[in-house]
């Protein structure tokens, strides 16, 4: 068993979550940013 | 012995009508197994035997996945294609992955110039994004981690697969089946170069997502007590603008772009698709692309795959592996979404049903609407559909992160 690529394998599985997670909590903010965002303005733009 | 009847006049009309060297070894072939069975050398005659007897054993598993997609409407749009090229492929003496003058058959064609390069993954891509509905997500965003949570299956079984002696590529790639997203893992795939895996990839990726409500329910009761699979969840509606919807794929796609540039390709195709349907003044683009242009490409990917999976490219050990680690893939993807749903509840006032995390997967629909059915089954009343369609629709945005993230840190490492 190669333990050089067992430890490369757990570098990705760290770092890939991590950036999973990280990403999907940036898309959580910008979800809630974008959420606030009225109906009404989009009337108003449309008018 | 010789036989009497291999004569090299029927040879010759064949290589002249065809004019390979493949046929001449095909007739060489044909003709060393029957010299070897009628002398009686036995280890001749099964080493060719083998030989043969691979064609007959992909023709069987072509003829298997055709059954499947007929009888049991196993995702029939891939299945049966990916079948009917596997069979295509194996058959003695054709050209149509690789010609005379070992030139590209129409097949090999096809599979350079539209599967080597990424561009079908990419379109249908497109035609996802073009039908996907971003609005549940905008009612319930905190589903969004459990987009995160389901793919930890990715990497559990990428560490697996490692530890089962495949290379860091070919352990991710395989680990991206848990992405329940078959664009996702013939993307990786190819990134990677793994070119003779791309058939057990897919076949595996495709036959695991149509058989989600076989493997989700009993791996969501083993984790779960009834209690917890009876919890209800408050869900408010709220009308999202119209602006909401169209920043939201724009945003997106910077945001995933500046963080893995090597995801743009995949977040962006994705992203341009819902831009089209959210926008409200390209229908009819949105509609070609959620049905013309996503039936031309899986007409094509499907049989352009099959005809990858030549005996000598798919009858191993690896095959065998890839496909059992699928379903590890779907299994620890299904674990993942629920054990970190229980983890959130440890600090929630209001409880999450666990079930919810289940559908941080990206095979949509079909988990949310597996969820909902199995809250249903324990009580009457309970409606989680929503939610899990939010957590369904982030799985696919977890999905094509998650491989991105493996694109980018196994490419780093292998000098890619």
């Amino acid at each position: 068993m190669n333990i050089e690529l067992l430890w490369q394998g757990l570098e990705v599985t760290l770092f890939g979550l991590l950036g999973v997670f990280g990403v999907l909590i940036a898309f959580y903010i910008l979800v809630i940013l974008l959420g606030k965002i009225p109906e009404r303005e989009e009337s108003e733009a449309e008018n | 012995m010789p036989v009497p009847w291999s004569n090299d006049i029927i040879i010759r009309i064949l290589i002249y009508k065809k004019g390979q060297e493949d046929i001449r070894q095909m007739i060489t072939k044909i003709n060393e197994l029957i010299t070897a069975l009628v002398n009686g050398d036995n280890a001749t005659a099964s080493d060719l035997g083998l030989y043969f007897l691979g064609m007959f054993v992909m023709f069987l598993i072509g003829g298997v996945l055709i059954y499947l997609a007929i009888k049991k409407d196993y995702e029939p749009a891939l299945l049966l294609p990916i079948g009917f090229g596997a069979i295509l492929c194996n058959i003695p003496l054709t050209t149509i992955v690789t010609g005379a003058d070992g030139e590209p058959g129409i097949f090999g064609f096809l599979y350079e110039n539209t599967i080597a390069n990424e561009l079908f993954p990419v379109l249908i891509f497109i035609a996802v994004g073009a039908m996907i509905d971003f609005s549940p997500l905008f009612q319930t965003p905190s589903m969004l981690f459990f987009g995160a949570a389901a793919q930890f299956g990715i990497f559990a079984t990428m560490m697996a697969a490692l530890l089962l002696g495949f290379d860091l590529k070919e352990a991710g790639a395989i680990g991206v089946i848990g992405a329940a997203d078959g664009p996702t893992t013939i993307y990786v795939a190819n990134a990677f170069k793994l070119d003779k895996l791309i058939g057990p990839l897919s076949v595996a990726a495709y036959s695991y997502m149509s058989l989600v409500p076989i493997i989700q329910p009993p791996v969501i009761k083993l984790l779960t007590t009834k209690e917890e699979r009876k919890i209800r969840m408050n869900f408010k509606q709220k009308k999202i603008s119209k602006l909401t919807k169209i920043l939201f794929p724009i945003i997106v796609t910077v945001v995933a772009g500046m963080v893995a540039p090597e995801s743009v390709a995949l977040v962006g195709a994705l992203m341009f698709g819902n831009l089209i349907r959210e926008c409200g003044v390209l229908d009819r683009l949105s509609e070609t692309a959620q049905n013309t242009l996503a039936n031309l490409v899986t007409l094509l990917l499907g049989i352009t795959i099959g005809t990858t999976m030549t005996a000598e490219a798919f009858l191993n050990w690896k095959t065998l592996l890839i496909m059992l680690m699928g379903l590890v893939a779907f299994v620890f993807d299904t674990a993942g979404g629920v054990l970190f749903a229980k983890f959130l509840n440890l600090f929630r006032k209001e409880k999450i049903n666990p079930m919810v995390g289940a559908a941080g997967i990206s095979a949509f629909p079909m988990s949310a609407r597996v969820i909902q059915k199995m809250a249903k089954d324990e009580d009457p009343m309970n409606f989680v559909l929503m939610q899990s369609v939010a957590a369904n629709v982030s799985g696919q945005l977890g999905s094509v992160v998650a491989g991105s993230m493996i694109l980018v840190l196994i490419g780093k490492m292998a000098g890619l």
